[in-house]
């Protein structure tokens, strides 16, 4: 069975292309465009990753992360965060916070489907 | 008869001037002082009331006031003395002190007066007097120049907190657009960096070397505009004072060779990067995302100014001193007139033509090292390449 991938990202463009690029691989792709519908997504769903941006409005990544630790079923699910800060504080803050892993702003295909494979492992 | 020689030669010699009047003020003697003292003549004054001596209102009135002596024994000068002023026979006024005594002969009394010129003393007050109110002056003209002084001072001082508050706000400013950019410019090309990946992938089947020549282009342009925000980024916070090192203790060997594989990725067509470590021991304690960024930075460089077929030695080594890293290459070299503004933010050396850069790079890795209290240096040849050894002394 495909794995599916759960994608929460404010932006159009990216967020679609990360769908359409992990299509291509063959993974099963949820998107949302905010955090409340992306936690309601994961739930729903059950993906076996996640990619998160940080910077949203009205719930950022954080808050994302911090609110699917509440759930049991979403224990050992991957979260990968998708930042465009590129501040080593930033991004140590999310690891702190049980992020597995995150990729920065711009990343190409290789490194989104390696960073995937990576932790799906 | 002696007595009476002695005491007209006292009169006669005497510094003060000295007259005696009868009971209605009229002059019997006066002594040559005074006589100089009032410009008088004595047989212009012998017989003359002594008011002549005075000035108004004592000259009206000093008949009074011997009458009121006479009447109440009552004195206001005599056996006391009295500072009162003198009238010249040219009319001028002069200052003296008077001492009056009265004498009693049998059947008749004289009074005697003594005259002690003050005019110099006066003169002397006077000039005192003058000098006071000069300094006074000139004390109320220099704390008028000094309260100006200080006015303008506060001015200027205010002057200057106010463009340093503009400075400040200016420096914020570019903070804050800097850290925006480096942000908000990499959403736009993280989707352009996703389109062209795209692109390549739907492209495959047509197997075009021209659509895959110019997705590489775009993906170039990409992650060089994504070096130039990194590097505005790194600048703007070591500017701002905020890179502080962490060190931690780490395997220099196995940190380099991840390096050089990651590096050999963009590497130009066989452009081999040759990795050596000497020294028995690879444990060094630095901040690793500081040396990595000094190191990609060093090697990129030696990627881009050196053409392909070439060999990269990329040479780290740990002895008693410390840790030595040295990337070297055979590429295009500094000029030598260029060389001694090879670390300066923004400068690039002139036979770069149009090899893309900001300039930023080796003035990062001088802060960098610095900040780990390491030190760069290098040697270069025009034509021949260039060697940088980064050297952090043993901790």
């Amino acid at each position: 069975m495909n794995k599916k991938v759960l994608i929460i990202e404010d932006n159009k463009d990216i967020r679609e292309n990360i769908a359409e690029i992990l299509e291509l691989a063959d993974y099963q792709v949820y998107s949302a465009d905010n955090g409340k519908a992306g936690i309601e997504l994961a739930l729903s769903n059950l993906p076996n990753i996640i990619l998160c941006d940080i910077m949203m409005p009205e719930m950022d990544g954080y808050d994302v992360l911090a609110a699917l630790h509440q759930y049991p079923e979403m224990k050992g699910v991957p979260f990968i965060f998708l930042t465009a800060k590129a501040e080593r504080l930033d991004l140590r803050k999310g690891l702190e916070l049980g992020a597995d892993d995150y990729l920065i702003k711009p990343f190409d295909d290789i490194a989104l489907l390696t960073a995937i494979k990576n932790k799906l492992k | 008869m002696e007595n009476a020689a002695l005491l007209v030669a006292i009169i006669e010699n005497a510094i003060d001037g000295i007259l005696t009047i009868d009971n209605n003020g009229t002059i019997e003697s006066i002594n040559p002082a005074a006589c100089k003292l009032f410009s008088y003549l004595p047989e212009e004054v012998i017989g003359k009331n002594v008011s002549m001596l005075m000035p108004p209102p004592d000259k009206e009135q000093h008949d009074e006031y011997l009458h009121r002596y006479q009447r109440t024994a009552d004195p206001h000068i005599i056996g006391i003395g009295r500072e009162v002023t003198g009238l010249r026979k040219d009319g001028s006024q002069f200052p003296f002190q008077l001492g009056v005594s009265d004498v009693k002969f049998p059947g008749r009394k004289i009074y005697a007066g003594f005259i002690h010129d003050l005019s110099r003393q006066k003169a002397a007050e006077e000039q005192l007097k003058e000098h006071a109110a000069h300094l006074e002056e000139e004390v109320a003209d220099r704390t008028v120049s000094l309260q100006n002084m200080v006015l303008a001072l506060q001015e200027a001082k205010e002057e200057v907190s106010v463009s340093l508050e503009k400075e400040k706000e200016l420096s914020q400013l570019k903070s804050r657009f800097v850290s925006m950019a480096s942000h908000e410019f990499r959403t736009p090309l993280s989707a352009v960096q996703l389109s062209a990946s795209l692109i390549d992938r739907y492209a495959k089947p047509f197997n075009s070397a021209d659509i895959s020549k110019h997705v590489e282009k775009i993906k170039n342009a990409v992650g060089n505009l994504t070096t130039i925000l990194n590097d505005f980024l790194s600048l703007e916070k070591l500017e701002a004072g905020k890179v502080e090192p962490t060190f931690t203790d780490f395997d220099l060997i196995k940190f380099s060779e991840e390096i050089t594989e990651e590096m050999q990725l963009v590497a130009k067509q066989n452009q081999n990067i040759i990795y050596l470590h000497s020294g028995t021991s690879s444990l060094v304690s630095l901040d690793q995302n500081l040396l990595r960024n000094c190191i990609f930075n060093l090697i990129s460089n030696a990627i881009k100014y050196s053409g392909e077929n070439t060999f990269i030695e990329f040479m780290t080594e740990i002895n008693e001193a410390g840790c030595v890293i040295i990337v070297k290459d055979n590429g295009i070299g500094i000029p030598e007139a260029d060389q001694k503004h090879l670390f300066e933010a923004f400068f690039r050396a002139h036979n770069t033509g149009n090899i893309s850069g900001t300039g930023l790079g080796l003035n990062i890795v001088t802060r960098y090292a610095s900040l780990m209290k390491g030190t760069v240096a290098f040697k270069s040849e025009p034509h021949q390449g260039t060697s940088f050894t980064l050297s952090f002394p043993a901790p």
